[in-house]
């Protein structure tokens, strides 16, 4: 049968909505682009590597972890000479830190304080004990306790003395400024020979009654050696 | 339909008779013709029930004028649509950066006896040994470096001699980098709580 030349012009909407839908459709999937390299990586890495860092650092982006701190680490291993397979697999285990850090600090944390708590997190110190820094002092920030913490736990400290001096310290309202004295003498203490978790331990207790107003005692340090006043 | 070829007719007297009768069928005129298509438009078509009438009993049409012009809209907003929805190659603000008038300049200081080159490196400068060469003090073992630094964490290290990382002995160290080496912690701005 010969289509007479107005049958077009008279197609019923269902013979064309199905073919306008799908066009739609298929215009509205957007295009996929290969994610764009940070050009410092493309400056640094070979293609293949440059890629996989990328798409680490795109899924960190997509679940709004800072990201920087990714290319920051994938640099410093360019720059410390790290095979390409080692350099992708750190980036890889401080992404996940990252996130295991904001979950355990919560939602609302700071960059600094996220990326610290992965520091501290890699470092071997437990997510528990972020959570009680947390609820400690709701609001403050926690860079610096982490910080310290960190250090501690990497001058070999124990996880659970450093972890319980720290989080002792900050719900007693002790500022940052005395959590990083406190850092410097425990450091001193351990380069004069002194045991870590001794040094941290006294320390710890100097720090706490010299920041309790209440407290009129002065520690008794002689049985350990160590001087809490000494700077 | 009848297969000429089963049924052969003797005398051919049916398909004359067939085709004389088809040939002396009155041909409609015009206003017969007008008359039923007329009668047809307005007979009415038994209506159907259910959500999904317009799907199969459309009441309208589209001419392939409307047809393009539908489709290119549709065009031109899904590629809108989708160029939009692609992340753009941008980069995320930094972990530790703040504004510009939130920088502090900060000093680093090393004590080397017997090093002919140091330079800072960190996540501050891309951990580069050639972006900050540090100064020697008058010829002395102490070199220096004295650098703006957005509030927040920072991770560095010295290089000595372009081969050999040094932690800063005055700082916090950082967890192991799993490259194995050490770095250093500077927290700019924080510690004034």
């Amino acid at each position: 049968m010969r289509r007479t030349r107005g049958a077009m012009a008279t197609a019923p909407v269902f013979a064309v909505a199905p073919a306008l839908i799908l066009m739609f459709a298929a215009c509205l999937t957007p295009i996929p682009r290969p994610a764009a390299a940070d050009p410092r990586l493309e400056e640094r890495f070979d293609a293949r590597t440059a890629r996989e860092i990328s798409q680490i650092v795109d899924s960190a982006r997509a679940t709004g972890l800072p990201t920087e701190p990714l290319v920051s680490k994938a640099l410093e291993g360019a720059s410390k000479g790290a095979r390409a397979s080692r350099i992708v697999a750190v980036v890889r285990a401080h992404a996940a830190a990252l996130g295991a850090a904001r979950s355990a600090l919560g939602p609302g944390s700071g960059g600094d304080e996220i990326v610290a708590g992965a520091g501290a997190l890699m470092a071997g110190v437990a997510r528990d004990t972020l959570e009680r820094l947390r609820a400690a002092r709701p609001g403050q920030s926690l860079v610096i306790p982490l910080v310290v913490l960190a250090d501690l736990v990497t001058r070999r400290v124990p996880v659970d003395a450093a972890s319980s001096t720290v989080i002792s310290a900050f719900r007693a309202g002790v500022r940052d400024r005395e959590l990083l004295r406190l850092r410097e003498r425990v450091e001193q203490d351990i380069l004069s020979g002194a045991p870590p978790a001794t040094a941290v331990a006294v320390r710890g207790r100097a720090l706490l009654l010299n920041s309790d107003p209440r407290s009129g005692r002065r520690p008794s340090s002689r049985r350990s050696g160590l001087d809490p006043g000494a700077p | 339909m009848v297969d000429r070829n089963d049924t052969p007719e003797e005398d051919g007297g049916f398909a004359n008779r067939f085709a004389e009768a088809y040939r002396l069928t009155p041909s409609p005129g015009p206003e017969t013709r007008e008359r039923l298509l007329r009668s047809v438009r307005q007979a009415k078509m038994p209506r159907r029930d259910g959500w999904f009438v317009w799907w199969v009993e459309p009441a309208w049409t589209l001419s392939p004028l409307a047809v393009s012009v539908v489709a290119a809209i549709a065009m031109g907003l899904g590629f809108g649509m989708a160029w939009r929805g692609t992340p753009a190659p941008a980069r995320a603000p930094a972990a530790s950066s703040a504004g510009a008038e939130a920088e502090r300049v900060m000093e680093f200081v090393l004590v080397a006896p017997g090093v002919t080159n140091v330079a800072l490196v960190g996540d501050f400068n891309g951990w580069d040994p050639r972006a900050t060469p540090m100064r020697r003090v008058r010829s002395s073992d102490t070199w220096t470096v004295t650098l703006s630094l957005a509030r927040g964490r920072h991770v560095y290290a010295f290089v000595v001699d372009g081969e050999r990382w040094l932690t800063d002995p005055g700082a916090p160290l950082a967890p192991e980098d799993g490259f194995g080496q050490r770095s250093s912690v500077i927290v700019v701005g924080g510690t004034g709580t």
